[in-house]
């Protein structure tokens, strides 16, 4: 009776162990090598955005080098989708990073702005100019998910465009 | 957080090298605790390299030889299986019938089977069904901090930003030492000084003139922390670091030190 009631335990705790391994491992360092190599250039291109990021004064200008800073993001992720071997990993990744940064960086820096900016002045014009670039950018990324198969394939990256969609969206304020 | 918990947390920790926010706050106002912690990685550096005490092969042979003789008992006894009583309940049925190891190969597999069922089939949240490949830690902070460069109005308040994404370039140096090769950690020592030099120097240099110097050094004495800490992590892991990181390592301690100095000068002179 001890064995059986000893190889049922065992045997659930086994069950319970193999569903925890779905569950985020750490990061091992050869792992972190790995997205270090992959993302070498990516870092210093970020760099360079930030240090220009820290001399914009004023939140017009900030919010016009935040808007660069999303290119730079946008040109990786591109370069991620043309990549012959495609990885919805890293595709949905840069997809979060670009929707982290507009809904933490660039959608409260244009808010600020706005409310600073007179309507008809040359900031207005300005903010008008950022808002669309910014638009027009990111729309050109959406698109990209409805129109490859491999990304309208993946749940993961569906869910990515969702976040991604609903943050430009906050972009230009509704009427 | 008194002394006595800060010394009893470093001590019970794996790697005192890595100390949480609230101890490094602690150890940066408390020279004693510092101290304390400065010791204890000095020790865990030097235990690695104490000497076994050799011993005369006569000694170890007298060992052996008692090993061999001494009336040991032995590691398993077997025993004869005991004879089940037949009567009454079922186990001691399928003992007679000498069928419950099959009932127990059954149960098992049964429980394996609902297991695998139950992880492949959609019982969890949505979204949660795809394994995920492991993140770029280093990337994701750096996003963060350039939506923090965004908000961040004042030097004092753009030299605290740069100096996290500086803190964070030498965590990942620290991370990943023992399996880089030289030119990705000659790539994060590159970032690491690019990053003093045109994010925390050049920002705390813009500092208002009309500063006093206890205004200023109040601006940047977290800025200064981290490049003390940063000094002396690098140092520590240059001296048992792999060969091709040794260097990096090095410039690293070198480059914080060297930006230590300049951010003294300039809490003492405003330039």
């Amino acid at each position: 009776m001890t064995r059986l009631v000893l190889t049922v335990a065992v045997a659930t705790l086994l069950t319970l162990w193999a569903d925890a391994q779905t569950a985020p491992a750490p990061v091992l360092a050869a792992d972190r090598l790995r997205l270090l190599h992959a993302n070498r250039g990516l870092l210093e291109d970020l760099l360079d955005r930030g240090v220009k990021l820290g001399e914009a004064s004023g939140k017009l200008d900030r919010a016009d080098e935040c808007r660069k800073a999303l290119g730079t993001l946008t040109d990786a992720l591109n370069r991620a989708t043309e990549e012959p071997a495609f990885d919805a990993d890293r595709v949905a990744e840069l997809t979060d990073h670009l929707t982290e940064l507009v809904q933490s960086g660039l959608v409260p820096t244009l808010a600020e702005a706005r409310a600073r900016v007179r309507a008809g002045s040359p900031g207005a014009e300005q903010l008008a100019k950022i808002e669309t670039a910014a638009t027009t950018d990111l729309t050109a990324v959406q698109n990209q998910f409805l129109l490859d198969p491999r990304l309208a394939r993946s749940p993961k990256l569906k869910t990515a465009h969702e976040r991604l969609r609903d943050a430009v969206g906050k972009i230009t304020p509704k009427e | 957080m008194t002394c006595e918990t800060f010394q009893q947390t470093l001590t019970a920790s794996s790697d005192p090298r890595r100390l949480p926010a609230e101890l490094a706050t602690h150890a940066r106002g408390c020279s004693a605790c510092a101290r304390f912690r400065h010791g204890l990685l000095k020790l865990d550096r030097l235990v690695p390299q104490v000497a076994v005490p050799a011993s005369p092969p006569e000694v170890r042979a007298a060992f052996v030889a008692g090993l061999a003789t001494a009336d040991l008992p032995p590691i398993i006894e077997r025993r004869q299986p005991a004879r089940r009583d037949s009567t009454g309940t079922l186990t001691a049925l399928w003992a007679a019938r000498e069928q419950w190891q099959y009932a127990a190969g059954v149960a098992a597999m049964l429980a394996v089977g609902v297991g695998l069922w139950w992880v492949s089939t959609g019982s969890r949240p949505a979204g949660a069904a795809e394994v995920s490949k492991p993140r770029h830690e280093l990337l994701s902070k750096e996003v963060r901090l350039l939506a923090a460069l965004t908000k961040a109005e004042t030097p004092g308040e753009k030299v605290a930003v740069w100096s996290g994404w500086a803190a964070d370039i030498t965590a990942e140096a620290k991370a990943v030492h023992k399996v880089a090769g030289g030119p990705e950690m000659a790539m994060l020592s590159h970032l690491y000084a690019r990053t003093l030099d045109e994010g925390v120097i050049k920002q705390a240099a813009s500092l208002p003139p009309s500063l006093t110097p206890a205004e200023r050094l109040q601006a940047l004495a977290d800025a200064d922390a981290k490049l003390q800490d940063a000094e002396v992590d690098a140092e520590v892991l240059a001296k048992e670091a792999p060969p091709a990181s040794r260097g990096a390592l090095k410039k690293i301690a070198g480059t914080a030190k060297a930006a230590r100095a300049r951010l003294q000068s300039i809490i003492r002179t405003g330039a």
